[in-house]
């Protein structure tokens, strides 16, 4: 009774769920909310004759704007109300809150997608992300606590703590992944703790490390806004897990509040005690062997500490800290 | 410094030396506090502890014996309470400086009284201090005539130990008093010299005079340990002449003298880090490694070996302390401690020892902020290489904010040639000029040494 099917009009919300599809039959076809519309779309942000969808004989699919407010979007471009434009298939069109996608009848399809298999690389990694968790947090216990009978008593708890903290904070962002996607992604949000925690306790150690080979007290003294930065990025790809399509924007968010955090450490710091950074000096010893750095005679060291009669005579200009009684503000 | 555990020994070892002469200074708050239950008749039960010399050496001296208070001049609350005595006919008043220092420092906020054993009180004005003994001299504001004096026995009869001495005040703001104990000679390894008085001081007395059996001044009460019974200490009277003979006709003393206070703080440093760098300091050994100490006749050292606290390693502390505090208005300062904890841990292996010896490094307490009487620390460090080994050295200084000159010094030191084992030292010293204070980290610094073994 009809004729051939000539392509397929897929419409769909924000979150990808199909609303209303056509059959194209005949060219040319009209979307929009009046019924007599051959798809007919319930938004409220589309007019009821929005487009007219035409093929010429050379096969360019065009599309024509018809008495809209808020016109069409192809990719970043905006086509308004009376223009026309060629559609290529493979891209959708943004008319108010739904995208519009085409299929010809004699496009290729893709081949089928077998179906996923047990996904036994992200396990692999997720085993090996929790795994290296748990060693550091052995580790860093073995280092400090020197009697072995301490060390024994802890480890249970200590490791219990370490994965409800990793099971609690990984269940927090995989509940608001599952708010904004369809998907919890509990694992990967473990798999993104667990490889930051260990990428900043890396980047912590190595800087102390390097502190002390090198002499580099500047690095010893500014660790804690290095395990700041460290902490933004990896909010920053729990972020992206939660919404994928945002990079950028995320990147710049995190960034900034990044900054913001900084700013606020450094000039905490900076109100109290006129100094960036609260650590006094570099207190990271490692084995006698890994320093580089020479080792002064105590006559340049002293020459050197000569420096901070100066800084002291800069302090000495300053308010002292609590002066709540001026001194003597109406003798005479 | 080590502090795993919330480190009984070190608090153990701190109050064994660390509770040094606490002054006997009392806030007119503190006397409120512990009222004595009003119905215990204090009086009558008095005499009957109180031997007939006592008596005697309290009947003769009454007159000449007052109460000390400084006085808020806005609300004439009194801010301090201590003792004095009479030494001369026209009401000059000898005190310590500790009882007097507001009126030195802050002469716009607060007034000085005294009050004699029956009668009113009266003005008094500061004309001088000696702030490394602990001594200050006022006189009675209205002019004064035949007042009665105490006089000072003569220093070329020295008492001898045991013998009798009576000590006067008005403790606690609670009345006048005389207590009696024993002249115990001069304190061992003080830097200046004091009179052990075994008898009993207490706060409000400071100023107050001790008197032998003749009634003649043999010292000025001045403080007491915490940490023992009966442990107090005097001024021996021969400062307490010659701050009379410089000053008995000085101006009174009417604008902040932090000036004054700072110059005789300098003298006092002086000669403190002359004393201190005359000699090499004595090297105290802990395994291959020589630290330097300071002479037993100058310091007091305290020393513990093997924490049985810890198994995994050995650790073995010291502690000296140079007996030169000074009290300068409402801080004490002029005075040097040297701390050394040495580890051995064979068996931890390197990577832990480093990580207990970073965090004993860490621990370690230095003015990040600051106060109201001194700058925040300025800190310089480095690896220096002393006596064949090298060392992390941190050296942190701070300066008082009113005594021009003057500046806290801190050194610290972590012993990096040995993979298991190393050394950690502190020296800090209070009060000093910043060039005593270089000259003394050189002095420390120089004192380390590192044999192998052999």
């Amino acid at each position: 009774m009809s004729a051939a099917i000539l392509g397929l009009l897929q419409a769909a919300d924000r979150n990808g769920a199909l609303v209303a599809t056509l059959d194209v039959r005949h060219w040319p076809v009209t979307v929009g909310r009046a019924l007599t519309a051959d798809l007919v779309l319930d938004d409220s942000h589309v007019a009821g004759e929005h487009l007219r969808i035409d093929r010429t004989a050379e096969g360019v699919v065009t599309v024509q704007v018809l008495d809209t407010v808020n016109g069409v979007a192809l990719g970043r471009t905006r086509h308004e109300r009376g223009t026309q434009f060629n559609w290529p298939d493979s891209e959708a069109l943004t008319l108010g809150r739904l995208k519009l996608g085409l299929r010809l009848a004699e496009a290729p399809i893709a081949a089928e997608e077998p179906l996923p298999q047990f996904p036994w690389r992200s396990v692999a990694w997720t085993v090996l992300a929790v795994v290296g968790m748990l060693l550091l947090v052995v580790g860093q216990s073995w280092l400090t606590l020197t009697e072995p009978s301490q060390l024994a008593r802890q480890l249970p708890g200590l490791i219990a703590a370490v994965a409800m903290g990793i099971a609690v904070w990984a269940g927090l962002w995989a509940l608001a992944t599952k708010l904004f996607t369809h998907h919890l992604q509990f694992w990967r949000h473990v798999r993104i703790a667990c490889a930051s925690g260990l990428a900043i306790q890396l980047v912590s150690m190595l800087a102390g490390l390097l502190a002390f080979m090198f002499s580099l007290e500047t690095l010893a003294r500014f660790e804690p806004q290095l395990v700041l930065l460290g902490a933004a990025v990896a909010i920053y790809l729990h972020l992206t897990v939660i919404v994928p399509q945002r990079r950028r924007g995320l990147a710049g968010l995190v960034a900034g509040v990044a900054v913001v955090g900084m700013v606020a450490m450094l000039g905490t710091n900076w109100l109290q005690n006129k100094r960036l950074s609260n650590k006094l000096y570099l207190s990271n010893i490692y084995p006698p062997s890994l320093r580089m750095a020479p080792a002064v005679p105590v006559a340049q060291f002293l020459d050197e500490a000569g420096a901070i009669r100066k800084r002291l005579d800069e302090r000495l200009k300053d308010r002292e800290p609590d002066a709540d009684t001026p001194e003597d503000p109406d003798a005479e | 410094m080590h502090h795993y555990q919330p480190s009984r020994p070190l608090n153990h070892l701190q109050a064994m030396l660390g509770g040094l002469a606490i002054v006997l200074c009392l806030h007119a708050a503190h006397a409120q506090a512990p009222a004595p239950a009003p119905a215990a008749p204090a009086p009558a039960a008095a005499p009957a502890q109180i031997s007939r010399d006592a008596q005697r050496a309290y009947e003769t001296t009454r007159d000449k014996l007052v109460q000390i208070r400084t006085l808020l001049r806005n609300s004439n609350t009194q801010a301090s309470v201590g003792s004095g005595f009479f030494v001369s006919a026209d009401g000059l008043i000898i005190t310590n400086f500790h009882v007097a220092s507001q009126l030195a420092l802050e002469p716009e906020r607060y007034r000085g009284v005294y009050v004699p054993v029956d009668g009113k009180e009266a003005e008094v004005e500061l004309l001088a201090f000696d702030v490394r003994n602990d001594l200050a001299l006022l006189r009675v504001k209205a002019p004064a005539t035949g007042m009665p004096q105490l006089a000072f026995r003569d220093a070329a009869k020295p008492l001898g130990r045991g013998e009798r001495i009576y000590s006067l005040g008005n403790p606690l703001d609670i009345g006048f008093a005389v207590t009696e104990g024993t002249y115990n000679g001069l304190v061992q390894r003080s830097f200046y010299p004091r009179i052990f008085f075994g008898g009993a001081l207490n706060p409000g007395m400071s100023g107050g005079p001790a008197l032998d059996d003749s009634g003649q001044v043999v010292g000025v009460n001045v403080s007491k340990r915490l940490d023992g019974e009966l442990l107090s200490f005097l001024i021996p009277a021969q400062f307490a002449q010659a701050l009379l003979a410089k000053a008995a006709s000085a101006k009174p003393i009417t604008k902040p003298a932090h000036a004054e206070v700072a110059r005789q703080l300098g003298e006092h440093q002086d000669l403190l880090t002359k004393k201190f760098t005359a000699a090499p300091l004595t090297p105290q050994k802990h395994g291959g490694y020589s630290v330097p100490v300071p002479d037993d006749a100058l310091a007091r050292c305290w020393g513990r070996g093997r924490e049985p606290d810890f198994k995994a390693f050995e650790l073995e502390r010291t502690d000296c302390q140079i007996d030169s505090h000074v009290f300068a208005g409402d801080f004490n300062t002029g005075y040097i401690r040297l701390r050394y904890e040495a580890y051995n841990a064979p068996k931890l292996g390197p990577l832990r020892f480093s990580a207990m010896y970073s965090q004993s490094f860490a621990n370690e307490y230095f003015a990040t902020r600051g106060s109201r009487k001194a700058t925040p620390a300025e800190c310089s460090e480095r690896f220096v290489e002393t006596g064949g080994m090298p060392m992390r050295a941190v050296v942190c200084m701070s300066a008082y904010r009113k005594l021009p000159g003057l500046y806290d010094v801190s050194v610290l030191t972590m012993s990096v040639n040995q993979s298991t084992r190393g050394v950690q030292g502190r020296m800090d010293a209070q009060g000093v000029s910043f060039e005593n204070g270089l000259k003394l980290v050189a002095h420390y610094l120089g004192g380390f040494k590192w044999e192998a073994a052999p």
